[in-house]
């Protein structure tokens, strides 16, 4: 990858906060990164860590207030977060679009499948009708659905998961955009129709050259698919790394409690079935600990990680960790 | 002699149409399942949503009465019991439920969510109760002072670990674990998931695992069942399905979980299509339709699971 290139996408101090009933929630707390052209970003982390809500941060698809967006989203030489409505909406699903998680409820059960793939294609590119249907037709057709000019014209209650969610990627990838934001795509799914989609997904990006921010919590698929990796916690970016060395050579503590609480297949039993567990659970968002969020858990913790937020440490090329063991 | 012996296990949904409710047909959960369980020992049962593994551990607890079939348990068949027979059983047969947040009544506190088994069939002073699911508590890692809370004031994890208590009340001798970590983070999982082996050392408990994370199951079995549509395809120890998969639904299921390695690419046995409706499954045997290796035969006979040496059963014609 060229590293010098302009990147598609930066983000720049990004916070999310939300104002709720009992205080001020900071889903996203000041992360920075970039998606160049045609990469696999995989962002990673438990329940809660901020990383969905980047992703709808980043196509503003969260109603503001309650949340309140801060921070630069630079793609293609313009400020999201500045844009008025109109003109996000015409980046949303022409540049940038989106898979989510949940195929059933992403979907909308009272309108055809084909119709809302056409949707996205006629607003963006001002077909006709017929055209923008036999576009619809062509784009799940694309994403292996048989006999794609019948199921067009089925509701999702008659699609089974796996195909709902080709239908997602067929109308992501409808106009062509340059960034998908993959929140989770595989899921809901099971592991075999799991491996046929990101197979597929992955094949497609290759021949559109999209890039990808995949987001996920499955350790697993990021090795597979993603090129480099950003491991989030309670809002803050905790490290990134290049995914073989954020496998080989995990920097963070969280980073090496992820990797060997997860048991892999093939890999027979550890001793005594016992997996290495990462104590305590991830902090409420209403009473983050002081100094490095993580040291309530972690094994490494040292007297100043309790009341000094650890700063980031660039040990290279997209290679940081957040973490006062680097500094020394 | 096994602890639990299943036999011809079968659950047939009726399935109803038009005003007078006839039935049309039905869908097989479950298919003619039989396997044992030793003292002691995991069984894992995996398989994709929909392949009844679910319902088999409901049905041998009577959660759902099968339709036929025999769950012999130390010797005596359930499905023979009566109610009240059964309920005695259930003491030493009990059952971890998927969601921790369905799972817990809203309205009863931890204590008295955990003390119920024990006040339904013991006859024991309030105090001893109260001592007992303080023990249970501390057991599964809960603080005691924590007992008059309720569930929602707890952690997806916690709440597990209430359910595990309440299952281990009756100091019961099998617990089917159905899906108990796949709503939790994998932190959080790690820790379920060794609370469940240390409790099986201390207290010489046999589990039934169910799960659909391959990785997890091969971690915590010592036996491993495959299930599709319904029926068991492939039953061995884990070591050997996990090393020597034989039947073809068993290689595409292992080949498709993602390792966490990005230099181990292996080839991806890619099934096409989806798992079919078990209202109307294919003929023969059910998995041919998507299967790599199909024969004519496959389409006409159904396989029957056979012994291929050391215990290594698989149902396939090949």
């Amino acid at each position: 990858m060229t590293v010098n290139a302009e990147p598609l996408l930066r983000v720049e101090n990004l916070y999310t906060r939300f104002d709720t009933m009992d205080g001020v929630v900071t889903a996203v707390d000041g992360i920075d990164f970039d998606v160049h052209a045609g990469e696999t970003l995989g962002l990673v982390g438990e329940s809660g860590c901020g990383k969905s809500v980047t992703a709808l941060s980043i196509l503003r698809l969260l109603r503001c207030p309650p949340a309140r967006i801060e921070g630069r989203i630079l793609f293609g030489g313009r400020d999201l977060l500045q844009l008025d409505a109109d003109a996000v909406r015409s980046v949303r699903g022409r540049e940038i679009s989106m898979i989510f998680q949940e195929p059933m409820t992403s979907l909308n059960p009272v309108l055809a499948i084909g119709e809302q793939v056409a949707e996205g294609v006629r607003l963006h590119q001002r077909l006709s009708r017929r055209e923008s249907w036999q576009r619809a037709v062509e784009m799940l057709q694309k994403v292996q659905i048989p006999s794609p000019e019948i199921r067009a014209a089925q509701y999702p209650h008659k699609f089974s998961g796996g195909m709902r969610q080709r239908a997602m990627i067929a109308m992501a990838l409808s106009c062509g955009p340059k960034l998908i934001l993959a929140d989770e795509p595989t899921t809901a799914l099971d592991v075999t129709i799991q491996a046929q989609i990101m197979s597929l997904m992955m094949q497609l990006k290759q021949e559109l050259n999209t890039a990808i921010v995949l987001i996920t919590h499955d350790l697993g698929i990021v090795a597979e698919t993603a090129s480099r990796v950003i491991v989030m916690y309670a809002g803050q970016i905790m490290e990134e790394a290049p995914v073989r060395d954020l496998f080989k050579d995990p920097r963070h503590p969280y980073t090496r409690g992820l990797l060997g609480s997860v048991p892999v297949i093939g890999r027979g039993q550890r001793p005594n079935r016992r997996l290495q567990e990462i104590p305590g659970m991830v902090p409420s968002p209403l009473r983050m600990p002081a100094g490095c969020r993580f040291h309530p858990r972690c094994p490494q913790v040292a007297p100043r990680c309790c009341h000094e937020a650890p700063p980031m440490v660039l040990l290279g090329e997209h290679r940081r960790v957040r973490c006062w063991l680097e500094t020394v | 002699m096994a602890l639990l012996e299943v036999e011809n296990l079968k659950k047939y949904f009726p399935v109803q149409k038009g005003v007078l409710n006839r039935t049309v047909g039905y869908v097989k959960a479950v298919d003619d399942v039989s396997f044992s369980l030793k003292r002691g020992e995991t069984l894992g049962l995996v398989g994709e949503s929909g392949c009844g593994k679910t319902t088999v551990g409901r049905c041998l607890l009577r959660l759902i009465e099968p339709t036929a079939g025999r769950v012999a348990f130390n010797g005596q068949n359930l499905l023979e019991l009566d109610r009240g027979e059964m309920l005695k059983i259930r003491a030493s047969f009990q059952i971890i439920f998927q969601d921790p947040f369905s799972s817990l009544n809203p309205r009863m506190n931890v204590g008295d969510i955990i003390a119920e088994p024990i006040r339904n069939h013991l006859k024991i002073s309030a105090a001893e109760t109260r001592q007992r699911v303080a023990h249970l508590m501390h057991r599964v890692g809960l603080h005691t002072a924590t007992m008059n809370r309720y569930p929602h004031e707890f952690s997806g994890g916690q709440r597990q670990r209430i359910g595990i208590a309440r299952a281990l009340a009756l100091n019961p001798k099998v617990i089917v674990c159905d899906e108990p970590v796949s709503a939790l983070d994998v932190s959080i999982q790690a820790q379920v998931i060794n609370l469940l082996a240390q409790l099986q050392e201390q207290l010489d408990l046999s589990y039934i695992f169910i799960a659909h994370d391959l990785s997890v199951v091969e971690h915590i079995s010592d036996r491993v069942a495959v299930m599709y549509l319904g029926r068991i395809v492939e039953v061995a120890t884990a070591e050997a399905l996990y090393s020597n998969p034989l039947h073809p639904y068993s290689r595409a299921l292992m080949s498709a979980v993602p390792i966490p390695d990005p230099d181990l690419r292996r080839e991806k046995i890619l099934l096409p299509g989806d798992v079919p409706s078990p209202f109307n499954p294919p003929p023969g045997c059910n998995f041919h339709p998507r299967c790599f290796v199909r024969q004519d035969r496959c389409a006409r006979e159904t396989p029957i699971l056979r012994d291929v040496g050391d215990g290594h059963q698989v149902a396939c014609h090949l």
